[in-house]
């Protein structure tokens, strides 16, 4: 998947990179990719294909009416494909396995966008509007999208990992949403992530997020 | 090939000819600039010998960009020199590990764990053969049940601390009980008093008591029964239920 550059994401990409609200930081980002494949998108994308094939093979004795039904249909498991190379992309030191990710991502209409939106992204708004102006946060984003991608002929996923596959969970965030406008006809996927940390409390309350290499430094000392 | 400088002059030809031609094998044709950064890279992830090192700490360590790590982990990976492996305390994390080593247990997991997930069948089959012994010799210590194992099968390798682990886990699932020696009966080949295994019985499983097998003994309304209230054993449902439709 490439990376597409766009401007008026950028300026939608500063203000939300790390947005201090005072007792908590807002960190997003909006990212455009064209399904055009690079050549190791090329490769993993083939060992998704296979991780699907093989996971369908082992289920198809498995009851009837199960939620992988839907793919055994190329499209659907070319769809989850470009999300999960995607998804590759904005998270480059994960791996993510498509049989997992299938389970965690969920077809939304722009209803369900606009109500998680809401829901988080209140007092982003009123930052916005204070420090910038013009149109709200949310009207500002759609055109930006929009150009970009044709809402309107987009399908929009969201992901919602478990604890295992959620790479955000590390940082210790309050709350995290991952969405994804996907244009068939476009060929491109427009991401947007979002999540929160706390400003609040000492290091002892966060998890461990620096490497476990910092238990060696006491293995050398005398004590 | 440039011209020897007259620094070299010292050096036989012979010297010098082997200096300059042999290439590094596991190199290709590149500049000097991207080996630099792969052999930094290998050397990190060597250092970590078998603890491995997730891939956002060799960019954080190295300060080397993510497009160049990518493109220099690839190429380890193809010459063989590095290889991925799962922690299982982080799963979806990409952490590398230098060829010649082999992941320690605190990343795989130990004994129990195969390529990062749960390895069932071997716990199963140990579990297997701890039951086999405490039947076999009633009630029996960790120590009594290791040795008797090892008799049976010289090849497993199993620690007593590890089938100790698995002891607790049959308890836990309540297929084995844990109980203290009498030194009597079952029990005669351990000392009085020593926590040992056995098979669970079926008399040390609860009991309902007398009171509770009456609807009387649990039921919500106790308080607000009255012989001629609205809630009364008269009317009452759950004696219904208990005596069947015939009593009432």
């Amino acid at each position: 998947m490439k990376f597409l550059e766009y401007t008026p994401l950028d300026s939608l990409n500063l203000f939300l990179d790390h947005l201090n609200l005072g007792d908590c930081t807002i960190k997003g980002r909006l990212d455009a990719f064209s399904c055009k494949q690079t050549g190791t998108d090329r490769k993993l994308s083939i060992s998704l294909e296979h991780e699907i094939l093989d996971y369908l093979g082992k289920s198809s004795d498995s009851d009837p009416a199960s939620p992988v039904d839907h793919l055994a249909c190329r499209t659907s498991r070319k769809t989850l494909i470009y999300l999960v190379l995607t998804l590759g992309h904005l998270y480059p030191d994960y791996d993510f396995s498509a049989v997992k990710a299938h389970l965690f991502f969920k077809e939304e209409d722009w209803d369900g966008f606009k109500q998680i939106f809401d829901m988080y992204l209140s007092d982003a708004s009123r930052e916005w509007v204070a420090s910038i102006g013009g149109s709200s946060l949310l009207e500002s984003m759609t055109t930006a999208i929009d150009e970009v991608i044709k809402i309107k002929e987009c399908d929009i996923y969201s992901y919602n990992p478990d604890s295992d596959s959620d790479p955000v969970l590390e940082k210790g965030a309050l709350w995290s949403f991952n969405f994804f406008f996907y244009n068939r006809k476009l060929k491109r996927v427009v991401s947007f992530s979002c999540f929160c940390t706390s400003n609040l409390g000492g290091d002892g309350f966060l998890p461990n997020t620096a490497s476990d290499e910092d238990d060696d430094v006491l293995v050398d000392m005398d004590m | 090939m440039a011209p020897v400088s007259s620094g070299l002059q010292n050096m036989s030809g012979s010297d010098l000819s082997r200096k300059r031609a042999r290439p590094d094998p596991s190199s290709r044709p590149t500049t000097g600039a991207s080996l630099t950064e792969r052999d930094k890279i290998l050397e990190l992830i060597r250092s970590r010998a078998n603890r491995g090192i997730w891939s956002a700490d060799i960019k954080r360590e190295t300060n080397i960009p993510q497009t160049i790590v990518q493109k220099q982990i690839k190429m380890l990976l193809s010459n063989k020199l590095i290889k991925e492996v799962t922690d299982i305390r982080h799963k979806s994390r990409k952490v590398y590990m230098a060829a010649e080593f082999e992941p320690s247990d605190e990343i795989s997991g130990g004994t129990w764990f195969s390529g990062g997930s749960l390895n069932k069948e071997v716990i199963n089959d140990v579990r297997k053969r701890c039951k086999q012994q405490i039947m076999m010799l009633k009630a029996a210590t960790s120590d009594m049940i290791y040795k008797g194992m090892k008799k049976s099968d010289p090849n497993i390798t199993y620690t007593m601390q590890q089938i100790g682990d698995i002891l607790q886990s049959l308890v836990i699932d309540k297929e084995v009980e844990e109980i203290k020696s009498t030194g009597k009966g079952d029990f005669a080949n351990v000392p009085a008093g020593k926590v040992c295994y056995r098979t669970v019985q079926s008399s040390s499983r609860t009991q309902v008591g007398a009171l509770a097998s009456i609807p009387c003994g649990v039921c919500p309304r106790l308080r607000d029964c009255t012989p001629d209230g609205e809630i009364s054993p008269r009317n009452c449902e759950y004696y219904k239920q208990w005596l069947g439709a015939e009593y009432f």
